[in-house]
């Protein structure tokens, strides 16, 4: 094996390892997770005017989203990170169900906070 | 989440991580290293260990802690490498416990080191007799040097002013029924010298043997998969493995 090889090998290998490790920072924004804040802003002023269904069909869209961007980050970020957006989204969603507004708004500024925290 | 694939990529990040990491620190073997280096070897793997099963964090807080601990590391051997005090410093030194055959209690006490150890080591070392010795050492790994006075030192050849030629390494000539040509080459031999070796001694193809190599001196040992051992020869002990 040639000199160059030899380090070149275990160099590329640390390199690759390092952007796995830090990838979640710009793949949890591929695949429309860049829309999931924006999202997350419509379904509150929906819960803000009454409009329960749309809020609904929005959360739904956000579960979508979120189940392929949770695939793509789930080598570098925290599993608990990860699963307690799902269970806030699931919160949400009875939240919306059961037209409580109080609880929806709380429930969307904490999915906020934890899409803010993803991967960082 | 997949856990179990999430496992899989971090182990293949942590165990290649560390294998270069531990190329890098060196060859070192573990009756060489220091308490300290033994130490810090323990907690390297373990870092290693968790970047792998630790799912409740991400993987690059542990990567980051492992490099830390592998450049820490590298610095202290390469300082110590330039600076002889600092290495004393860091290391410590050899602790002289025995001098002329009287033990040093003062030397002793200050590396917590009983009697009952001392004792140990110098059987280990064949010493029965504490007046035998001249100088006795505790290194900095642990490890324990002993120099025995010249009245119970075991003869050598130069003692007895024989001349004998350096015997040098083997060279492999089979290995596992495959004849290393890159091998006899480099002792300017042929397949064909070796294959009438082989035939000397019954053989008619190398996969017969198990592993042949050849001395400085030319002579050839060859150990032959089958090895015709009378099995009332073998002790009870090794006969009893066999059976199982």
């Amino acid at each position: 094996m040639s000199k160059l090889m030899k380090y070149f090998i275990p160099i590329l290998f640390l390199v690759v390892s390092v952007v796995i490790m830090l990838s979640s920072g710009f793949l949890k924004n591929a695949f429309g997770g860049k829309e999931i804040p924006f999202i997350l802003d419509e379904v509150m002023v929906d819960v803000k005017n009454d409009n329960w269904n749309d809020a609904n069909n929005k959360v739904d869209e956000i579960k979508k989203v979120y189940k392929k961007i949770s695939i793509l980050v789930q080598f570098s970020a925290e599993r608990n990170e990860i699963e307690n957006f799902y269970h806030q989204l699931a919160m949400l969603k009875g939240y919306v169900e059961a037209k409580q507004e109080g609880e929806a708004i709380a429930t969307i500024y904490l999915l906020k906070e934890y899409w803010d925290e993803l991967g960082t | 989440m997949n856990e179990g694939i999430v496992v899989l990529i971090r182990g293949i990040i942590a165990f290649f991580s560390l294998l270069i990491f531990t190329r890098i620190l060196g060859k070192q073997q573990i009756s060489q290293l220091t308490f300290f280096e033994y130490i810090l070897d323990i907690t390297i793997g373990s870092i290693a260990a968790e970047l792998t099963v630790d799912l409740s964090s991400s993987a690059w807080p542990h990567f980051v802690g492992l490099s830390i601990w592998f450049i820490l590391t590298l610095i202290l051997q390469l300082v110590t490498l330039k600076s002889k005090k600092i290495a004393q410093y860091i290391e410590g030194e050899p602790t002289v416990v025995i001098m002329n055959g009287k033990i040093l209690e003062q030397a002793m006490k200050r590396l917590r080191f009983r009697i009952s150890d001392l004792l140990e080591m110098l059987r280990q070392k064949n010493v029965f007799d504490i007046s035998e010795v001249e100088i006795a050492i505790l290194e900095i790994s642990g490890s324990f040097t002993v120099l025995k006075k010249s009245q119970y030192q075991t003869v050598t050849l130069s003692d007895l002013n024989i001349k004998r030629s350096n015997q040098g390494l083997s060279t492999e000539l089979i290995y596992d029924g495959v004849v290393l040509v890159p091998n006899l080459e480099k002792k300017n031999l042929t397949e064909k010298w070796l294959y009438d070796e082989l035939k000397k001694h019954n053989i008619k193809d190398p996969s017969e043997v198990f592993y042949a190599s050849i001395n400085s001196s030319g002579n050839l040992y060859i150990d032959k998969y089958i090895d015709h051992i009378d099995s009332n020869n073998i002790p009870a002990t090794y006969a009893n493995k066999e059976k199982q």
